[in-house]
């Protein structure tokens, strides 16, 4: 069981390493907390307080039992704010702490370096505590439903908050950011609904340059502590127990990507080829897209160990490809984090809300694309929304006004 | 920089107030779409035909956060090769290790509940209808052993500490002396355990199917289906004391074990009175009426052979003289009258109920099992 003199021990041994390291790393606030505290925090997205609404609880729910089962484990999760918050789990063995420390101070230095985290908000601790009470208040004054409903529907435009990270971009109207433009013009919401909006944008903007640097940000982290452990005194016991956590990290399970594994590799053979001048600049300017367009070459196909997976088999089986399809199809699964491109056109006459889906050569899931317009149309837009899609390579145009959903080729 | 730069929390432990919260407001939503969507979980096939599975996904619309998201069951995406989930390996296969978990996680796959959670939801309010608590068969409907007094002997494991300590302390008083002193073996005490009579009762249920070659696969299917929701319900209400008795006819009955009254093929012409005979005579032979409650259930597809109807009408009735409970059921897969039989037994009083859709099953659940304005009700 570690305890906070224990904590400040591990700090105080590793300290010389890291500050040789090279690593510049802010203060950084340690909580030791309990795992079913961890798995409520991740639950949140790392946010100690964060608005309430159930699918947290159905997160939490499903974390502690992935937990139970002894499926994942969650070691520590770190905030992005100035001062640097980090929970740990206090039933860490001290070596396996140490590794975990070193990990969240490599974190802790991306984020102050990245450039897409340039813009985001350090005091979102605050901010998001000051917006659970916020929604405390609505609810009270307003009634549970409609403020549960509100968010229901709000969640499906979190996607859509704007692509780019930069700050030129930041305050400017975009018609990527769909949920901006539908707080501000949506025609019958009320002042306050138009409030709540603004403020779960403020949040999915915090959180949007996260996915997209899993990969460079994680295998970044972990080619730094297994650097720091390496430079530091350890006993045999020491580095085994570290060894056995390091592997866990690491283990690849078919069919997922383990960000860990691949950022790792791609880290390395940087530092191996070009010195850690070349880590720090990656560092520095690149998100996942980035990251494996420059990094990942054709001799390291191998050792990445990589495979393409068809989704629609429940349990699939790998299938070879050829280097160039295999970083095609990685680049194409990272691109815009998994998110369809959206965009609002504002021009539209009428008063409609017309979106346009710009299409790369993967359909939207038609099977709940209803469900989701529905829901927009009806609790935010109040009002009929429009997609224009393609799907089966043939453009269509499906629309939901709250009650009856269509859909239609393009003519 | 050596210790400026961080600073550890002092607290105990914390967990974020609102989840408690979160956590219920879900729980309340599973719940509430567990009981919008029964219909489509009562006759869903994986229930139907138990795989052994004891998690089942069941569509659950409003659990469900809808995105605008890519078809994921589409095309191909890459990931490393390596160990399975589920996979035999070594110590680091069972479980991977998370550091960090900021990204908000994605929710795509289907929601998942237990099959326990569905019988809890469904059955909670069904009951065997007017149950004579004072009817028990011998053996039958007799609970676990209770603790229910003292005794100043017995086995050690049963040993009541605090009894004794208590029983210690008024001897002592008793002697004048306060506070304890030397335990003495009259100051012992031990649980003495009993049987104690279950006022559930001891019951048999009698599950009667046609299983003529006019009962279509979907017929079939809602009959199965209803039987199967039948059995779950009693073995879990009624853990103890349910007897079920399985007949399935065509133009004979016969008596079948569980697996086969699920899994067999029908054919042949359909005469209800056989089986009817058959379960007056199971009863009379097996299941003393005073001391077992009687409830008999059959469905079919109304394709009584006419000359028979007369006959079945007879021992239906004298059935239901018998039973606790009659309950008789028509599955018609298209918009037709009810069969004569069904019209007999309706005129005189047996509760009958046509199925035409899936979700009748549930219906006819709720109508045999469920609360009834100013009937008995029995509760287990």
């Amino acid at each position: 069981m570690l305890t906070p003199s224990k904590i400040r021990e591990l700090l105080l041994r590793m300290s010389p390493v890291l500050e040789s390291s090279g690593l510049e790393v802010p203060h950084i606030h340690f909580e030791l907390v309990g795992k079913s505290s961890l798995s409520a925090i991740a639950a949140y997205s790392g946010m100690p307080t964060r608005f309430s609404h159930w699918s947290f609880g159905k997160s939490y729910h499903r974390m502690k039992t992935e937990h139970d089962y002894r499926l994942t484990q969650i070691y520590e999760l770190v905030i992005n704010s100035q001062p640097a918050y980090a929970f740990l789990d206090r039933e860490t063995s001290p070596a396996q702490a140490l590794l975990v420390l070193a990990h969240v101070a490599a974190h802790v230095d991306f984020f102050l370096h990245n450039r897409l985290f340039l813009t985001t908000a350090h005091d979102m601790v605050a901010q998001s505590a000051w917006h659970q009470r916020q929604f405390e208040n609505w609810r009270r004054l307003y009634g549970k439903e409609t403020v549960e409903t509100l968010i229901d529907a709000a969640m499906i435009l979190m996607d859509f908050t704007g692509e780019s990270t930069l700050a030129a971009w930041a305050n400017k109207p975009r018609n990527d950011d769909v949920l901006g433009y539908v707080a501000v013009h949506a025609p019958c919401l009320e002042p306050w609904e138009r409030e709540a909006l603004l403020l779960l944008r403020a949040e999915a903007r915090y959180f949007w340059p996260q996915q997209l640097t899993k990969i460079t940000n994680e295998g970044y982290a972990t080619f730094w502590h297994l650097r720091i452990l390496r430079q530091m005194a350890l006993t045999a016991e020491e580095i085994w127990d570290v060894s056995r956590l390091h592997s866990k990290v690491l283990q690849a399970k078919a069919p997922q990507l383990n960000p860990y594994r691949l950022g790792l590799a791609i880290y390395q053979e940087l530092e191996r080829t070009q010195g850690l001048q070349a880590v720090w600049q990656t560092r520095n300017e690149l998100d996942d897209l980035g990251l494996i367009r420059s990094g990942l070459h054709e001799h390291m196909t191998e050792s990445a160990g990589l495979a393409l997976f068809k989704s629609s088999e429940p349990d699939p089986e790998p299938h070879g490809a050829p280097f160039a399809t295999l970083k095609t199809q990685l680049l194409r699964d990272l691109e815009n984090a998994g998110i369809p491109h959206l965009t609002v056109n504002p021009d539209a006459s009428g008063s409609d809300l017309v979106l346009i889906h710009h299409h790369d050569g993967r359909d939207l899931d038609f099977a709940i694309l209803p469900y989701a317009l529905e829901a927009v149309a009806k609790r935010l837009w109040r009002g009929r929304v429009i997609l224009h899609t393609i799907q089966n390579r043939i453009a269509r145009t499906v629309s939901h006004d709250g009650t009856h959903w269509l859909d239609s080729a393009t003519g | 920089m050596m210790g400026d730069w961080f600073s550890v929390g002092e607290e105990e432990d914390w967990i974020p107030g609102a989840i408690g919260e979160d956590v219920l407001r879900h729980q309340q939503k599973v719940q509430e779409a567990i009981r919008n969507n029964l219909a489509d979980m009562v006759s869903e096939e994986r229930i139907g035909l138990s795989d052994g599975s004891r998690v089942v996904s069941v569509p659950l619309p409003s659990l469900k956060e809808y995105r605008i998201c890519y078809d994921h069951n589409r095309g191909e995406s890459v990931g490393h090769l390596g160990s399975k989930n589920g996979e035999k390996g070594t110590e680091n296969a069972a479980s991977g290790g998370k550091l960090g978990g900021q990204e908000p996680g994605s929710d795509i796959e289907e929601t998942s509940v237990s099959l326990e959670e569905v019988q809890r939801v469904i059955f909670q309010d069904l009951r065997l209808p007017d149950l004579d608590p004072n009817r028990r068969a011998d053996g039958t409907g007799m609970t676990a052993i209770k603790p229910e007094t003292l005794s100043l002997t017995g086995p050690k494991n049963q040993w009541q500490r605090r009894a004794t300590m208590y029983a210690h302390l008024r001897r002592q008083a008793r002697l004048g002396n306060l506070g304890p002193g030397r335990l003495a073996p009259e100051d012992l005490r031990f649980w003495r355990y009993q049987d104690e009579p279950d006022a559930q009762g001891g019951a048999v249920v009698l599950a009667m199917m046609d299983t003529s070659g006019s009962m279509g696969s979907f017929e079939k299917y809602l009959a199965k289906s209803f039987f199967y929701w039948t059995v779950e319900f009693l073995r879990q209400n009624y853990p103890r004391g349910v007897e079920l008795v399985f007949l399935a006819h065509d133009v004979r009955a016969r008596e079948v074990d569980e697996e086969t009254f699920f899994h067999r093929g029908a054919s042949g012409g359909t005469v209800s009175s056989s089986v009817y005979r058959l379960a007056l005579d199971i009863v009379q032979e097996r299941y003393d009426l005073s001391q077992y409650n009687v409830y008999a259930f059959h469905f079919t597809d109304g394709g009584n052979l006419t000359s028979d109807n007369g006959q079945a009408e007879a021992l239906g009735l004298e059935l239901k003289e018998h039973a606790n409970f009659f309950g008789y059921g028509e599955i018609h897969d298209t918009e037709r009258s009810p069969s004569p039989l069904y019209q007999a037994f309706s005129d005189k009083g047996v509760d009958v109920i046509v199925l035409h859709d899936k979700q009748d099953i549930f219906h006819a659940l709720y109508q045999f099992f469920g609360p009834r304005p100013g009937g008995i009700h029995a509760n287990a």
